[in-house]
């Protein structure tokens, strides 16, 4: 039992020790400028005069949130790349959850897409 | 009526040579246990097809349980393999053995798990861990259930059990079930207990695909509501030369720490520093695909020929049976309460469910997490915050076979 008892304490001091000194770099790492991040910078604004021109046109224009816009193009760009000129994009809105399911659709993707090696 | 006669001995020679006569002919005389592993078999292949129960594992080795079984039928010669690996007639293999046994040298030789390792590491993305290196410190945790199975192991000798001991490389071995890695499992067992890699093998590869009903109670039991509830911060996104360097580092680190971890944690991490340097894609494909697939089958296949009735049906295997769902629950049960004190110190900020994600049973302990998570707060995403202890418990497991490899003097 001695035998047993000495395993144990060398074992998770030598386990705990290996990956603490792993952390250690890792966290030293995580310091370094690796990716060349720089600071973030302040999210850019519509600029009010292409709402106000909008308006001076008289088309029906809903302020929307500058977020909301870049997520929009981001969409409408997308399906561009996928779909080419002969898809027409008519709207965009927040996606349902999948029926019976309280999962939202991109969780589920996300899911999938990083069990996906796993699985066949 | 002499060609009749014949007709009838032919008709009566052939039957009395069937696997029917010899199973139920000799059925007091350890027939049974054919039989009865027959029935195992077929409830394992119903479990893996039926119920989808990691049916990538869990099939082959059901398959191979039932030829091995099957009598008469000599798919596989276990007195070709027994004692120690440098004492195997290679030639007497090749030209008495069979299909089954050729394949099983990749076994007996630890040829398999460190070609496993190489595909698990090139499907593996460290990101998470990387991102949270916390994570390391709950794989690590789980890993307890390795080495309280071995006090476990060594208690059952005070029992006084007749026929039931344990020598100390038989318990590490049986420990290392714990870790819920089943090329570990087998490559520690070869080194330090082979005449036990059968039962280990099976028992550990047997608990990894049932995690999902193994796992969720106790978690439930050690965790409260709140504490599942818990949503985690967003993981910082990491540079492609972290993921880069991560391995060459943990490598480099883990081997010189301790040198009977290279092989494993060596392929491990060359598999995925093929996956992330981009340079080597077809290796890395293959290495995810083909390469792991192929071995998978050649590994379930000749794990299960191992298992025959009569050499399995014993009082060891149902104890090596109950030491390793012992070794998996103290895993677990390890994992969630140091997360559980990783939530006190953090101040709430730690789940405590990704703590049993460190047993390294990749990815299936960390959709266990996501999928009790999600149970108390059906927004929670706890997927990839899991994986970083998830993969952390393959690199803390195959560290812990190092460190009994080392004390078992293998």
């Amino acid at each position: 039992m001695e035998f047993a008892l000495m395993v144990t304490v060398t074992g998770m001091v030598i386990v705990f020790s290996a990956l603490v000194f792993v952390v250690f770099v890792m966290f030293i790492m995580g310091k370094l400028p690796l990716d060349g991040r720089k600071k973030p910078e302040a999210p850019s604004k519509v600029p009010e005069k292409s709402i106000e021109s909008a308006k001076f046109a008289g088309l029906p224009v809903k302020e929307y949130d500058a977020d909301e816009n870049e997520l929009a193009a981001v969409i409408v760009a997308a399906v561009y790349a996928c779909g080419g000129e002969n898809v027409k994009v008519t709207g965009v809105k927040p996606a349902s959850p999948l029926p019976r399911s309280p999962v939202n659709v991109w969780a589920a993707a996300g899911i999938f897409e990083n069990t996906r090696p796993f699985s066949i | 009526m002499g060609l009749f006669r014949d007709f009838w001995d032919t008709i009566v020679g052939v039957l009395s040579q069937s696997g029917f006569s010899q199973l139920f002919g000799n059925f007091s005389d350890g027939g049974w246990k054919n039989l009865l592993m027959l029935g195992i078999s077929f409830v394992l292949i119903y479990l893996a097809i039926g119920k989808g129960f990691e049916p990538l594992l869990l099939l082959p080795i059901a398959f191979g349980m039932l030829l091995t079984n099957l009598p008469g039928a000599n798919m596989f010669h276990p007195d070709l393999f027994t004692g120690d690996p440098k004492e195997i007639s290679y030639s007497a293999v090749l030209h008495e053995g069979g299909l089954l046994d050729v394949l099983y040298l990749g076994v007996k030789l630890g040829i398999y798990p460190c070609l496993i390792f190489l595909g698990i590491g090139a499907m593996t993305d460290f990101g998470p861990l990387i991102a949270n290196p916390k994570s390391f410190l709950l794989g690590a945790a789980a890993q307890f259930g390795i080495f309280a199975t071995v006090i476990g192991a060594m208690a059952i000798n005070y029992l006084h059990i007749p026929g039931l001991s344990f020598m100390a490389a038989q318990a590490c071995g049986i420990g290392i079930i714990g870790g819920a890695d089943g090329p570990t499992a087998i490559w520690l067992n070869l080194k330090i207990a082979p005449e036990q890699l059968g039962q280990v093998a099976v028992a550990a590869y047997s608990y990894m695909a049932l995690v999902p009903i193994i796992q969720p109670p106790i978690m439930r039991l050690l965790t409260t509501k709140k504490e599942r509830a818990v949503v985690m911060e967003q993981l910082r996104p990491v540079s492609k030369k972290a993921k880069i360097l991560f391995p060459i580092i943990v490598t480099t680190i883990v081997a010189l720490l301790l040198p009977s971890a290279a092989q494993l944690v060596g392929c491990l991490m060359f598999g995925n520093l093929c996956r992330e340097c981009g340079m080597v894609d077809r290796l890395a494909k293959t290495m995810e695909n083909e390469l792991v697939n192929i071995v998978t089958i050649f590994l379930g296949l000749t794990v299960g020929a191992t298992t025959s009735g009569p050499a399995f049906i014993n009082l060891r295997t149902i104890a090596i049976i109950v030491l390793g769902l012992a070794a998996f629950s103290c895993g677990t049960t390890a994992g969630v309460l140091f997360g559980k004190l990783m939530y006190l110190i953090t101040g709430g900020k730690i789940n405590p469910l990704i703590g049993s994600a460190g047993v390294s049973a990749v990815p299936m302990a960390a959709r266990v997490s996501q999928k009790v998570g999600q149970e108390e707060n059906p927004g929670n995403f706890l997927l990839m915050h899991a994986m970083g202890p998830n993969v952390a418990g393959v690199i803390g497991s195959a560290v812990a076979a190092g460190v009994l490899l080392v004390v078992c003097g293998g």
